[in-house]
């Protein structure tokens, strides 16, 4: 699919939004458009999850559009392993978005970070968004990110999601949906991954409680 | 167009908000709840619009409306290495909702043709053999469910283990005996043991707040607040509940510092009459408490972290006229008490 030049709309959309991710950032000089601020940013002190994680090359590339934003914090732990599934987790996160931005559950970065009831999980939440026309802006941000080791191949993940600063769009009004900021702008994932063949920590279950007291600022 | 006029709007709002920096920025915020979160539990019955609860006919049901009460009221903890189920199998889906939950999935080509073929011969093109439906079991429609995996939300470990695929039980038949926690009246009784809240373990101390050295405490609860706690799981479409009851049985007090000796010796104040400990009443201050605490030090100008341990007895009843023990629970409490030397006696 082909992406048209940005309506007026859409440009004033994601100026508001530039704005107010400025506005939030107070005095840090993050200048968000100047670079493409997709699935590989990081808060800025630390390299980007694909650059960490395992060996595998043949990864799918996950590129965001520009007024888009994904901020993943606790990135080292100052454990390989860990490092390589937080690094994955955040991909997956990214690989939904992915293909909430290119409208379809079509995506190679889908299946390949995401399995089983995972991957389920995955489309299903994907689904939502096209089924509805819905697309996102601005900047979510996912913090408390905890990592337990469970032997060689299973991990468990824990995150905690900020979309205080991120809005739904529909694609076709371009209309953003200007949802005051809540409990419900905070969510708590568990996630469970596996490590496949190929070395990636794919997610295989994500069980998650919008609002929850634990991710509350 | 309305749209543009406000998104307009919405740009000069949000540039008037940056030049002064005393605006608040909470209503210019955002939140994405409106086109579903992933994994959101199906459990939960959040008004959300994506569709995934009107398609699931939602599995167990909790009235906890007989549970201990307050800011101190608690989980039990279990006394032997049994835990409620960290996730469990319960009616999730109608055939016409596990074809609309299904279908998209197989649609997606991040899933392999290989998988969805599998699938399709499973729940769609199946019937002839065993474990295969046809047309997601449509010509049963009302006659039973699709069960799926839910998972207890304080996330214990095995949270995941629950990772059978999909199966389909006849209303009225007992879930396959294989499948561990596929719910029975028993694994209900076995859930709501996790809900189970009893009240904060606040003993009454005679004298309180402060005692002497060497002095007999006298320790007891309260019978109005120490009285058996209940929760109800029950599974709607099915029918079928479970009640599982906590009772207090005894009380055990640790004082906080070896220089004390505890009554009985045992430190265990057993349930009598429906009571535990005996409230102190004048002329009793010469008799030994039948539940207390003797300080043999004075705590100086700090306190002694006083712990008490209820220990809840808890069985369940449920449909059909079933119904067992579960292993008994644990809540405690500390409160701190304050130990004087004793400056003169008067009794």
């Amino acid at each position: 699919m082909k992406r048209r030049t940005l309506p007026a709309a859409t440009a004033l959309a994601a100026t508001a939004a530039l704005l107010l991710t400025a506005c939030g950032g107070g005095g840090d000089n993050n200048k968000g458009n100047d670079k493409i601020a997709g699935a590989n940013a990081g808060s800025g002190k630390s390299a980007s999850p694909s650059a960490s994680a395992s060996s595998a090359t043949d990864r799918p590339k996950i590129t965001f559009p520009s007024d888009a934003k994904n901020v993943f914090e606790d990135q080292k732990t100052g454990d390989a392993t860990k490092d390589a599934v937080l690094a994955d987790s955040a991909m997956s996160v990214s690989s939904m978005d992915d293909a909430i931005f290119k409208g379809s559950t079509d995506t190679k970065a889908l299946g390949f970070y995401n399995a089983d009831k995972g991957l389920n999980a995955a489309i299903t939440f994907v689904q939502g968004y096209i089924n509805k026309n819905y697309t996102w802006i601005g900047e979510t941000r996912y913090f408390d990110r905890k990592v337990t080791l469970s032997g060689d191949s299973q991990a468990y993940v824990t995150y905690c999601s900020d979309e205080s600063k991120s809005f739904l769009k529909n694609k076709k009004t371009k209309k953003v949906d200007n949802t005051p900021t809540s409990a419900d702008s905070y969510v708590l994932y568990h996630t469970s991954l596996a490590k496949n063949s190929r070395g990636v920590w794919q997610t295989t279950n994500i069980v998650s409680n919008r609002g929850d007291k634990a991710c509350q600022p | 167009m309305p749209a543009i006029r406000n998104l307009t709007r919405t740009a000069l709002v949000v540039l008037l908000a940056c030049s002064s920096v005393l605006v608040s920025q909470a209503a210019y915020a955002g939140s994405r709840g409106g086109a579903g979160t992933a994994g959101k539990t199906e459990e939960h019955g959040d008004a959300s619009d994506d569709g995934t609860l009107s398609s699931t006919v939602g599995g167990v049901v909790f009235d906890r409306s007989n549970n201990g009460t307050g800011n101190a009221a608690g989980p039990v903890t279990s006394t032997t290495s049994w835990t409620p189920p960290a996730c469990w199998y319960a009616p999730k889906y109608s055939p016409a909702g596990l074809k609309s939950y299904l279908e998209p999935i197989w649609q997606a080509e991040s899933t392999g043709s290989e998988w969805d073929l599998q699938q399709r011969n499973k729940y769609e093109d199946g019937g002839k053999d065993p474990g295969t439906y046809k047309d997601f079991n449509k010509e049963k429609t009302g006659k039973g469910y699709w069960w799926d995996s839910y998972v207890n939300e304080s996330f214990p470990p095995g949270w995941d283990k629950c990772t059978k695929p999909f199966f389909w039980v006849d209303k009225g038949d007992p879930p396959p005996a294989d499948i561990e926690n596929a719910v029975t009246p028993k694994v209900l009784g076995e859930l709501a043991y996790n809900e189970i809240r009893v009240p904060g373990t606040k003993v009454t101390l005679a004298p309180a707040g402060t005692t002497k050295v060497n002095l007999p405490t006298w320790a007891w609860l309260d019978g109005a607040a120490f009285k058996p706690v209940s929760v109800t799981a029950s599974v709607p479409v099915l029918g079928i509940s479970a009640t599982t009851t906590a009772e207090p049985v005894s009380l055990k007090i640790e004082p906080g510092t070896p220089d004390a000796q505890v009554y009985p010796s045992s430190g265990v104040c057993e349930i009598k009459n429906g009571k535990i400990g005996e409230p102190y009443a004048k002329g009793k201050a010469h008799q030994t408490p039948p539940c207390g605490v003797k300080y043999l030090r004075s705590s100086g100008d700090g306190t002694y972290p006083l712990k008490a341990t209820i220990t809840w007895k808890i069985h369940w009843t449920g449909t059909g006229g079933t119904g067992d023990d579960l292993p008994d629970g644990t809540f405690g409490a500390t409160q701190n008490v304050t130990v004087q030397e004793i400056q003169a006696v008067n009794r």
